[in-house]
């Protein structure tokens, strides 16, 4: 049997043709400024764990807009969030290298030691030992805790959920916002009876839901409830691989993507847990998708915006899906002003190709005021 | 399926009393030649993908790459390797072939079909559906085409055929 190469040639380079379109937005020209005084600033970083030019210059500029909010304790309190996945591939290994340290370690000492500065490292599933056993996971889980605590030499910062389990844990930036800790990588793996049924977590998601229904909730975890980026199914065929992969992920094969079982399940306990406790948080931030992407939700039992920001160290295409505010392949990361009544997301950015870091998109949103959008970006004119 | 005939072979084979333009046709030339090995590799990309979309989908989802490279590349073997197997009897491996691209289009279309008609269905179940109906029809139609082919002699066809190879 000869093997009909002329037949798969133009069948492979067709195939390759067609990748997944970046959407592009017309640029902001600069950042306002804020008309009043901020009353608390959050920061999402995501998906860092790869030491890299990239990640050298995003995080170079996120220790000095940090610096520049604190102002040495002067300032208003301030939460850097990295959103998992802080040390590629699995996590911190029991053996480690100079390099697996120095992966968490550059997105530690970036923050500042300013008393109003604290750091939260949420683990994603990189962390748990990708693709490892519970036990060992966990054991990598309790890993990084230890280094984020010896490597923290001052600084304020803390690894939530810090013992393997889904949490939620909590912390309050005073009265301004509640934060909401999920470990949503054991949600993927459960159940584990050490850490109590998925059931009870959804349970305890929905009570302290409840129970914060007067001030802006925002969830952190590291995997997203909708993405236009790879992980929510938007690839094309030989994108990131062999047409085998594409079709596992179309088909939901893949625990890690959205449409696969154990991550539909997720997605369903936690919009049921939202709707059960009627008070819908007003953003869920994760990583996982590196990309930059703002999407607003809004439906019953979703938290009113879903902020992607996976792309300190990687990046990767996301399309326009339904509710798309703003979407970047760029590196970078989000910061949250709290103003008042308002709080003002801005994302920040470099190109995929390098460059200075810069403002790319601003919108404000309000909490009280559901009505009141973040508006979508003007479209630019080629890259629909 | 006759995967590497010697360069300068030549086959010729002699045919009295064929009845029939599918038996003669088929002594003739070489029965998987192309088209045939083209749908048995296809076929055997469908079944092993729909294998893994099987482990993937009755489970909470595949996890690492290695898993992935197991289930697949296990399959394709074992799919691709029964259709060589096959090879004693041409005739007979490619009606095994065509009926096995046969069955993964019928069982493509049907699974899409059942799964559209359910009330939770979604983009990748539909996809995961399409995949596994297609892998299942592959299989059961190779199968089905490989036992249920009749020897040329028992339809009555050919009598006599000789290969000389020079």
């Amino acid at each position: 049997m000869r093997f009909p190469c002329f037949l798969v040639a133009p069948a492979l380079a067709g195939l390759a043709a067609c990748t997944a379109e970046q959407v592009r937005y017309e640029p902001l020209a600069s950042l306002p400024p804020l008309e009043a005084p901020v009353d608390a600033t959050l920061y999402l970083v995501g998906d860092g764990g790869e030491v890299n030019d990239d990640r050298a210059a995003v995080l170079e500029h996120l220790s000095a807009d940090v610096e520049s909010v604190a102002r040495h304790g002067a300032g208003p309190p301030v939460v850097v969030a990295f959103l998992g996945d802080n040390i590629y591939d699995e996590g911190a290994p029991e053996v480690s290298t100079e390099e697996d340290v120095e992966k968490l370690a550059g997105q530690v000492l970036a923050l500042s030691r300013a008393p109003n500065v604290q750091g939260v490292f949420v683990p994603g599933n990189h962390d748990w030992a990708d693709g490892a056993s519970l036990e060992d996971g966990r054991e990598a889980i309790a890993r990084q805790r230890e280094w984020v605590e010896r490597m923290a030499e001052g600084r304020d910062v803390r690894f939530l959920p810090d013992d393997g389990c889904p949490g939620p844990a909590t912390e309050d930036i005073g009265d301004v916002v509640h934060l909401v800790f999920i470990d949503t990588e054991w949600l993927l793996r459960a159940p584990d009876a050490r850490c109590g049924t998925a059931a009870e977590f959804y349970e305890r998601l929905a009570d302290d839901l409840r129970a914060n229904r007067d001030r802006p909730v925002v969830m952190l975890s590291h995997h997203p409830l909708v993405s236009g980026g790879p992980h929510g199914g938007h690839v094309a065929p030989l994108d990131r691989g062999p047409l085998v992969y594409y079709l596992a992920v179309k088909s939901g094969v893949l625990r890690q993507d959205l449409g696969s079982r154990a991550y539909t399940a997720m997605r369903r306990g936690i919009h049921d847990a939202i709707a059960a406790s009627g008070a819908p948080p007003l953003v869920h931030a994760a990583g996982h998708d590196h990309t930059l992407q703002i999407i607003r939700m809004g439906g019953a039992g979703d938290p009113r915006y879903q902020l992607v920001s996976g792309a300190l160290a990687k990046t990767e295409n996301a399309k326009r899906v339904r509710g798309t505010r703003f979407a970047s392949n760029g590196f970078g990361y989000m910061r949250l002003d709290f103003v008042g009544t308002e709080v003002r997301v801005s994302v920040l950015a470099r190109a995929p190709e390098g460059g200075p870091v810069r403002a790319v998109f601003a919108c404000t949103i309000t909490p009280a005021s559901p009505s009141t959008e973040c508006p979508e970006a003007p479209l630019a004119e080629r890259g629909r | 399926m006759r995967s590497s005939r010697p360069l300068g072979s030549l086959v010729v084979s002699l045919c009295l009393l064929g009845v029939t333009p599918l038996g003669a046709s088929a002594q003739l030339t070489s029965p998987c030649e192309l088209g045939c090995a083209a749908v048995l590799g296809a076929t055997g990309f469908t079944a092993a993908t729909g294998a893994l979309v099987a482990r993937g989908r009755s489970t909470g989802g595949v996890s690492s790459v290695n898993e992935v490279i197991g289930i697949w590349g296990g399959s394709f073997l074992v799919f691709v390797g029964s259709g060589v197997a096959l090879s004693g009897n041409g005739e007979r491996q490619e009606r095994a072939v065509y009926s096995a691209g046969l069955g993964a289009l019928a069982g493509s279309a049907l699974w899409l079909g059942i799964e559209s008609v359910l009330p939770a269905s979604n983009s990748s179940r539909k996809v995961a559906a399409s995949i596994m109906g297609a892998a299942a029809g592959a299989v059961v139609g190779g199968i089905y085409g490989a036992v249920t082919y009749e020897r040329p002699e028992s339809r009555g066809g050919a009598t006599f055929a000789v290969q000389i190879p020079f």
